[in-house]
C-alpha cells in the first residue's frame, strides 16, 4: 500500500482539532452582543390558531422580542422553496403548498414553528417561550399513510385532494403488465420501510448576525452545504442578494442528509438578526431536533416479481405510498421518485419494470433525504422479493441472484428505468462477498447452532445504487430546481504550497485528508502542504455541498480539472523558464521536466516565477490559480453484496447479529481506511434501521418516539465487528474512476438482514418480518408461524 | 422594604430596614418547594463575602448551614448552595462556583439550574465538552470528576463545587497526546468528532477501572456513549488499543 497519495491509508490531518477539543462546531461560537432564541413549537399535530398573547412572555426576564410568522409576512418573507418539482402522470405539477418559516394560522404537525423568543439568555428565552400563550383549535390529524389515503380522510392542505402531492409513474406500465400476465412464477410481497429519525449527534444550530454598517448578513449554520443554503435563502425566502450574504458551515457533526435541507430556523435567525440589529443563536435541543429533524423513508408497498421457468427475472411491479409529511422539504419529493424507482433494475436484466409512487401529505414532520435516500428502500423492496422468489421456486439464492446478473460485456448497460450503467462486475463483488462471509460453511453452523436450541439464518442483498447526483441537465430535465455540478479551486502559493477551496462539505467524511491526497498524487507534493477549506460561501467560490455520496465523484473530480489547468499553465511557464517547446515539458511527480533531457523545474520554481513575472512568458497572467466546475456525465454506480448471518433464540426472539460481510465495488479508493470507516456507519444506520429504529406516531399525531428514551439509537453493544472487502472497477466517466461509499453500508445492509432473519425463520414458516426486527417482533411471528 | 425572589425551586426574601443603607439587609428567609409542590421554610444561613459587587450595592454570597441544603452530590456530601443578591434591583443573582479544571482553579458564577456541561462551555469557554441530547443518554458530555467519567449535564455547576474536573482539553500533557486520544487518531475512531471527547473520557474512565477490557467489555461499556458516525468499530479498536498501550 502506498504511504502518500492514492490509495494510502493516511492517517486523518482533520483529527488533531478533534481528539483535542479544539474543533469549532456552530455552537461553539458566539458572536459580541448575542441575544439568544428559543422556538415556540406545536404541540398539536394539526390545529389552527385562534391567536398568540405574547404579552406575559414580553415581560419575562431578559425577553427582547418575540416574533411570529405575521411579522415574518409583515416583512414580505417567502416561503421555504422545494428544490424538486415532480409531475403526476398526466404531466400535471405536483402540489406544492406554502412553507413559511413560522406558521401564521395554521400548523400541521407537531414541532412546527410558532414563534420565536429571543432573549439575553438561552434560560431566559426557553423560560419565556413557556409565558406565550397560543390558542389552539385542534383539527382532525392525519397520522401516518393508511390515515391520509383512507376514504373521507380529512385534509392536510385544502389544495391537496386526498392528501396527495404526487402520483407518478417511471417504466413501460403496459410491458410490465404482460409480462406479469404471461409469467410462470409471480411472487409478490407487501412492506414497509420504517420511518427514521437521522440523529446527527450534533444537534442543528444557528446564528443570524446583522452588520448594519454594510448591509451584509452572516449566518452560521450546521449545514452540509451552505452555497445551497445561500441560494434558497437568499433567493426564495429572505430576497437577499448574495454578495451581501454569507453562509459559514463551520466542524459540523454529522449529517447524514438532516443538514442539506434549508431549514425554517435559519431563516428566522438571520432575518431577526436583522429586525434586532444584534446577533441571534438558536441551538437544538434534542427534543427540537426529532420533531424539526427532518425524517427519512416511510413508505409501504406492493411489489411484485415476474420470473420465467428458469427463474429468469421478466417484470417487475411496484407500487408505493411515501409519506413526505406536512410540507414538501428541500428534496423531499425527489427522494421516493427519481432516487427510488430508477434503482429497481438493481444488479439483474429484468426487461420490464414499472412503478408507482403515490405520495401524501400528513400531519408530520416532512420527509426528506436520509443516508441512502431513496435508495435503501428500492434495494429493500427488491432483494426482499429475490429472496422470497428463491423460497418460493425452491432454487439457491445465489444462482438465482447469478442467473439474473448484468454481465460484464453488458455495460453499458440501459435499464428500463431511465438509469444507464457504466460499469460493474456483480459476480466479481458477490464472490468476494460470499468468500468473507465463509457462506459454504454456513450449513454446518446452522447444525450446530440448532444443538444449542438457536434458530441460524443467512441473508443475502446484493444491490447498485446511483451517486454522484448528477449531471445538471438531466436532473433538469427530471425536475431538479439547481444545477448539480461541483467547484474546485486550487490555488498554488508563491512558494509552492497549495491551498484547495471546494464546494464540498465535510462533516465527518474526512475530506481534508482524502482530498489532499488527490492533490498530492497529482501535483507531487507532500499531503502536509496542502490545506482544504470548505465550508464558508466567502472564502470558496460556489459549490452545491455534500451528499448523495457525490463529494470524491464530483467534487474530487473539479479539484483534479482545476489541477489539470494548473498543470496546462505551468507548463507554459515552464518551457519558458526552460526555453523549451511548450508541447516538449511533461509534468510528474510536482515536476516539469524537458522530455529526453535532464532539464527540469519543480512546481514550487514554476510557481514563484508566476508570482514574481520577471522573467515570464509573454501575453500570460501571472499567478498559478485555476478554478474548475465540474458537471458529471453520469450517476456513478457503487454497487456491493451484503451477507448477513443471525442466531436467533426462539424463547425471547432476541437476534444476535454473528456476521455482517459486506464485499463493496465503491470505485478507486483514495484512502481505504476511511472507505472502510464511512462502510463501518452506513452498516450501523442500516442494522438500525433493520433491528432498532422506528419512528412511531400516535393516531393523533403525537410523536411517541421523541427523545433517545424511546427511539432506539444503536449503541455499541448492539453491534459487531463487520467485514469489509471490496471488488473494484472504476467508473469510466470520470477522471477519477471513483463511484462513492457514503451510503453503501445503509442501502445494502437492511434486506440483507430480515433475509436472514426470515431464512432463520423459514423452517417455522415465516415469510416475511417488517423492520425494525425487535425481540418482540420476531417472538410473534414464529409464535403466529407455530399457531 | 420587601424583596421576594424565586430562583427554581427556592425562594428567597429579605427585608431592608433602614432604607438609607439599602446594602445592609437584615432578616432573610429561604423557603423550598417540596417535590409535592408545597413550601417549607427554613431559616439559618451565613453571610459570607458581602458587599463585594463593586459598588452597585450590597452583594453576598449565602452559604445555608441549616436548610434547605439538601442538595447532595453523587458522592453523597452535603454541597453547598450559594446565592449573591442584589438589594437594590431586587434581583437574586448568580452563585459563584469554585472549581479544579484541568489542573487550574477556575471560578465562575452559575445559577441554581446551571447545569455543569453549560458552566465548562458557557462560562469557562471550554467548548470541546459537547451536548446531544437534553435526556442524559449520549454521552458527548462526558467529563472526569474526581476522576471518573461523569456527564456533565446530569450535574449542576453548583454540585461541582470544589471538585476537580478534567476535560478534553485537559487531556493532553505539555502537547504531548494521552494515549487514548493518540489510539483514536491511529484507528480512526473518529469521524465527525462530536462524540470523541465523551468516547475518550469514558473510555480512560473504563481502563482505569480495567486494564485489559475485552471487546465485549468495552461495548458494554461505551452504552451511555452514542456515535451516529463510526458504527462504533474503530472506536472499540481504538480503546483496546489505547488500553494496552497504557497498561505497557
Ligand atoms: S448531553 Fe449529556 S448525555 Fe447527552
Ligand atoms: S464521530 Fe460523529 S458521532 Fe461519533
Amino acid at each position: 500500500m502506498p504511504e502518500t497519495g492514492i490509495g494510502a491509508a493516511l492517517l486523518r490531518k482533520e483529527d488533531k482539532r478533534f481528539i483535542t477539543g479544539k474543533g469549532k462546531y456552530v455552537d461553539d461560537i458566539n458572536r459580541p452582543g448575542q441575544a439568544y432564541a428559543y422556538i415556540v413549537r406545536s404541540p398539536e399535530a394539526h390545529a389552527s390558531i385562534a391567536g398568540i398573547d405574547a404579552s406575559e412572555a414580553l415581560k419575562a426576564p431578559g425577553v427582547v422580542a418575540v416574533l411570529t410568522g405575521a411579522d415574518m409576512a409583515e416583512d414580505g418573507v417567502g416561503g421555504l422553496p422545494a428544490g424538486w418539482g415532480i409531475l403526476f402522470q398526466d404531466g400535471s405539477p405536483m402540489i406544492e403548498p406554502a412553507h413559511p418559516p413560522m406558521v401564521v394560522d395554521r400548523v400541521r404537525h407537531v414541532g412546527d414553528q410558532v414563534a420565536v423568543v429571543i432573549a439575553e439568555t438561552k434560560a431566559q428565552a426557553k423560560e419565556a417561550a413557556g409565558l406565550v400563550d397560543v390558542d389552539y383549535q385542534p383539527l382532525p390529524a392525519i397520522a401516518g399513510l393508511s390515515q391520509a389515503s383512507a376514504e373521507g380522510a380529512a385534509l392536510v392542505w385544502d389544495e391537496a385532494p386526498g392528501n396527495i402531492c404526487y402520483d407518478w409513474g417511471l417504466g413501460d406500465e403496459a410491458a410490465t403488465d404482460a409480462a406479469l400476465e404471461g409469467a410462470a412464477h409471480v411472487v409478490t410481497l407487501d412492506l414497509v420501510n420504517n420511518r427514521l429519525i437521522p440523529n446527527a449527534i450534533e444537534p442543528r444550530a444557528a446564528i443570524g448576525d446583522y452588520d448594519a454598517t454594510d448591509d451584509s448578513y452572516t449566518l452560521y449554520t450546521t449545514s452540509q452545504n451552505p452555497h445551497v443554503i445561500r441560494l434558497l435563502m437568499g433567493a426564495f425566502v429572505l430576497g437577499l442578494p448574495e454578495h451581501k450574504l454569507r453562509i459559514v458551515a463551520p466542524d459540523v457533526g454529522g449529517g447524514f442528509g438532516s443538514k442539506i435541507f434549508h431549514y425554517a430556523e435559519e431563516a428566522i435567525m438571520t432575518w431577526a438578526s436583522k429586525r434586532l440589529e444584534r446577533p441571534v443563536k438558536w441551538t437544538a435541543e434534542r427534543s427540537e431536533s426529532f420533531m424539526s429533524d427532518a425524517h427519512g423513508r416511510d413508505h409501504i408497498t406492493h411489489a411484485e416479481l415476474a420470473l420465467d421457468a428458469d427463474g429468469k427475472f421478466v417484470g417487475l411491479r411496484v407500487n408505493t405510498a411515501a409519506n413526505l409529511g406536512a410540507y414538501i422539504s428541500t428534496f423531499g419529493a425527489a427522494v421516493p421518485t427519481w432516487l427510488y424507482a430508477t434503482l429497481f433494475s438493481g444488479c439483474y436484466t429484468t426487461p420490464a419494470i414499472f412503478a408507482n409512487v403515490k405520495a401524501y401529505f400528513t400531519n408530520t414532520v416532512p420527509v426528506d433525504a436520509y443516508r441512502g435516500a431513496g435508495r435503501p428502500e428500492a434495494a429493500f423492496v427488491l432483494e426482499r422479493l429475490v429472496h422470497k422468489a428463491a423460497v418460493q421456486l425452491g432454487m439457491d439464492p445465489v444462482e438465482l441472484r447469478k442467473n439474473n446478473f448484468i454481465q460484464p460485456d453488458q455495460f453499458p448497460y440501459q435499464t428500463p428505468v431511465a438509469l444507464e450503467y457504466d460499469v460493474g462486475d456483480y459476480d466479481g463483488t458477490f464472490d468476494a462477498a460470499l468468500e468473507l462471509a465463509d457462506y459454504s460453511g454456513f450449513g454446518a453452523r446452522r447444525e450446530e447452532a440448532a444443538t444449542r436450541g438457536k434458530l441460524r439464518g443467512i441473508g443475502i442483498s446484493t444491490f447498485v445504487e446511483a451517486c454522484g447526483i448528477a449531471p445538471s441537465a438531466v436532473a433538469g430535465q427530471l425536475g431538479a430546481r439547481a444545477g448539480l455540478f461541483e467547484v474546485g479551486h486550487v490555488r498554488v502559493h508563491p512558494t509552492g504550497s497549495i491551498t484547495v477551496f471546494t464546494g464540498s462539505h465535510s462533516h465527518g467524511q474526512g475530506h481534508e485528508t482524502t482530498f489532499a491526497q488527490l492533490v498530492s498524487d497529482r501535483l507531487g507534493l507532500p499531503e502536509d502542504q496542502v490545506e482544504i477549506v470548505h465550508g464558508d460561501t466567502a472564502q470558496v467560490a460556489f459549490g452545491m455541498g455534500t451528499y448523495g455520496s457525490r463529494s470524491l465523484a464530483v467534487g474530487g473530480s473539479a479539484i483534479y480539472m482545476a489541477m489539470e489547468k494548473i498543470i496546462a499553465k505551468g507548463t507554459i511557464i515552464a518551457a519558458h523558464l526552460m526555453e523549451a517547446a511548450v508541447e516538449d515539458v511533461v509534468f510528474d511527480k510536482g515536476n516539469f521536466t524537458v522530455a529526453g533531457t535532464d532539464k527540469t523545474k519543480a512546481l514550487g520554481e514554476v510557481a514563484f516565477a508566476a508570482y514574481v513575472p520577471h522573467n515570464y512568458p509573454e501575453d500570460l497572467e501571472p499567478g498559478l490559480d485555476e478554478t474548475a466546475f465540474y458537471d458529471p456525465k453520469n450517476f456513478t454506480f457503487p454497487a456491493g453484496a451484503h451477507i448477513v448471518e443471525v442466531e436467533i433464540d426462539p424463547d425471547t426472539g432476541v437476534v444476535d447479529l454473528c456476521g455482517v460481510s459486506c464485499a463493496d465495488d465503491v470505485g478507486r479508493i483514495i484512502n481505504p481506511m476511511i472507505v472502510d470507516g464511512q462502510m463501518h456507519g452506513g452498516l450501523a444506520q442500516g442494522i438500525g434501521q433493520a433491528l432498532l429504529e422506528s419512528c412511531i406516531y400516535d393516531d393523533s399525531g403525537q410523536l411517541i418516539t421523541g427523545s433517545y428514551m424511546n427511539y432506539t439509537m444503536p449503541r455499541a453493544a448492539d453491534l459487531p465487528f463487520f467485514k469489509t472487502g471490496h471488488h473494484i472497477t472504476n467508473c469510466t466517466h470520470n477522471p477519477l474512476g471513483v463511484k462513492g461509499v457514503g451510503e453503501v453500508g445503509s442501502i445494502g445492509v437492511p434486506p440483507a438482514i430480515i433475509n436472514a432473519i426470515v431464512d432463520a425463520l423459514s423452517s417455522a414458516g415465516v415469510e416475511h418480518i417488517d423492520m425494525p426486527a425487535t425481540p418482540e417482533r420476531v417472538w410473534r411471528a414464529l409464535q403466529d408461524a407455530q399457531a | 422594604m420587601r424583596k421576594v425572589v424565586r430562583r427554581g425551586n427556592f425562594v428567597f426574601t429579605y427585608v431592608i430596614e433602614n432604607d438609607d443603607d439599602p446594602t445592609t439587609p437584615s432578616t432573610f428567609r429561604v423557603y423550598k418547594k417540596e417535590g409535592d409542590g408545597s413550601w417549607i421554610a427554613g431559616a439559618g444561613f451565613e453571610t459570607t463575602r458581602p458587599g463585594t459587587d463593586g459598588g452597585l450595592g450590597c452583594s453576598a454570597t449565602l452559604t445555608f448551614t441549616e436548610h434547605p441544603p439538601t442538595l447532595t452530590t453523587p458522592r453523597d456530601e452535603p454541597c453547598r448552595l450559594f446565592a449573591r443578591f442584589h438589594p437594590l434591583s431586587g434581583s437574586l443573582s448568580m452563585p459563584t462556583v469554585s472549581l479544579t479544571v484541568n489542573g487550574q482553579a477556575v471560578e465562575g458564577e452559575a445559577e441554581g439550574r446551571t447545569l455543569l456541561v453549560d458552566f465548562i462551555r458557557e462560562t469557562l469557554g471550554l467548548t470541546g465538552t459537547h451536548v446531544g441530547c437534553d435526556t442524559s443518554q449520549c454521552g458527548a458530555c462526558v467529563v472526569h470528576v474526581g476522576g471518573a467519567s461523569v456527564k456533565s449535564c446530569t450535574m449542576l455547576a453548583v454540585e461541582a463545587d470544589g471538585a476537580d474536573v478534567t476535560t478534553v482539553e485537559g487531556l493532553a500533557t505539555n502537547g504531548t497526546l494521552h494515549p487514548m486520544q493518540t489510539a483514536f487518531h491511529e484507528h480512526h475512531g473518529l469521524q465527525c468528532g462530536f462524540c470523541t471527547p465523551g468516547m475518550m473520557l469514558s473510555g480512560i474512565d473504563l481502563v482505569g477501572r480495567n486494564a485489559n477490557p475485552s471487546e465485549h467489555e468495552v461495548r458494554e461499556w461505551l452504552e451511555g456513549n452514542l456515535c451516529r458516525c463510526t458504527g462504533y468499530h474503530n472506536i472499540v479498536k481504538a480503546v483496546q488499543a489505547a488500553a494496552a498501550e497504557m497498561g505497557g
